[in-house]
């Protein structure tokens, strides 16, 4: 087996990573896209394949295509609270309107720009949308997605004893 | 395959020893105990690496790496992965995640079912919305991203770069004001 299998492995999964990051930035850039998850998780699922792809192309073993297949899955690991961060992140969104306000802003002027209860309407929304909640006459209830997500992290929750959070 | 393995045994060590910390003693700032724990299997990772055979003793000639030091790289590279985009994420998760709060708030209530109102009141083990509001603007001065001055919050440098990259790739990105 060649010595250097290994780093055309590795090298091919970080140029296909680098793409899948420049793709993610290009295509939101320019396109306003509605599925950002699906579509970021598209992109590195198409890097994946890119790299098996190069590597059978190369001649590269298959252990060593699993290891350049690793650096893409490794990267998105990485690369996905960094976007949720960006995207989803309600400290940074305060961070961002405190420096844009002129003097900054009180906890009552903060608090009359983020109206709880429009926050919690707008992500029940998100919820329902992703499929997780349903609505059911005025209350919301759990879809099999929604419990599936919620048992394991209460079982984490428990291990850990990390009390309520949020 | 060597640097594989040992990455995956490392990273299931750093589990264990979280958790038993976490229910051993009471800790307050968690993420850097978890951070702690991982810089500790740091070490033990390289050291195992360096110590044990090419083939651990049982692998196959064809999975035995003989570039050693792009395969420990390799293998460490995973464990921090494993790591930070792993079982940090799950505790990130676990302890601040807005959604997930609401999801685990709607299944423990009884029937199940919660209205909007129900939720306000019940968010966090019945601490309320407000308390959540108010954990995230503490833990933006204590992280020394804002101060209090003269009873307003204005971004510190720290703050104001952070506002700078985060709002410039939201702009970039075509996000809009979460929710």
């Amino acid at each position: 087996m060649s010595a250097a299998a290994l780093g055309t492995a590795l090298a091919a999964g970080v140029v296909w990573t680098a793409a899948a990051v420049a793709g993610h930035f290009a295509i939101f850039h320019l396109v306003q896209v509605e599925h950002r998850a699906r579509t970021l998780t598209l992109l590195f699922a198409c890097a994946t394949f890119a790299t098996l792809w190069t590597c059978l192309l190369l001649d590269v073993d298959r252990s060593r295509t699993l290891f350049g297949m690793s650096v893409v899955a490794c990267a998105f690991l990485l690369y996905m609270p960094f976007y949720y961060t960006v995207a989803a992140s309600q400290s940074v969104q305060l961070v961002i309107d405190i420096h844009a306000a002129p003097g900054g802003l009180s906890v009552e002027e903060i608090r009359g720009r983020y109206p709880l209860d429009e926050i919690l309407a707008g992500r029940f929304e998100t919820l329902i949308w992703a499929g997780f909640v349903t609505e059911m006459d005025g209350r919301f209830v759990l879809t099999g997605k929604g419990r599936l997500t919620s048992r394991p992290f209460r079982a984490v929750k428990a291990l850990w004893r990390l009390g309520p959070g949020g | 395959m060597k640097g594989l393995l040992l990455a995956a045994a490392g990273s299931l060590i750093c589990v264990l020893a979280v958790t038993f910390l976490f229910r051993a003693v009471t800790v307050f700032r968690r993420a850097v105990a978890m951070l702690y724990v991982f810089l500790t299997t740091v070490p033990l990772y390289v050291a195992a690496y360096a110590l044990t055979p090419a083939d651990l003793g049982w692998l196959p000639d064809w999975l035995v790496e003989q570039r050693a030091f792009v395969c420990g790289a390799f293998g460490l590279f995973v464990h921090a992965s494993l790591f930070f985009g792993g079982w940090l994420q799950v505790y990130n998760l676990a302890e601040r995640g807005f959604s997930l709060r609401i999801l685990i708030d709607i299944d423990e209530s009884p029937g199940g079912a919660l209205s909007a109102d129900d939720e306000e009141a019940r968010y966090g083990g019945g601490r309320g919305m407000r308390w959540m509001f108010d954990k995230r603007v503490e833990g933006l001065v204590s992280a020394g991203l804002v101060t209090q001055r003269a009873g307003r919050l204005v971004a510190t440098d720290k703050g104001a770069r952070a506002a700078r990259l985060f709002g410039g790739l939201r702009a970039f990105l075509q996000i809009g004001t979460p929710q």
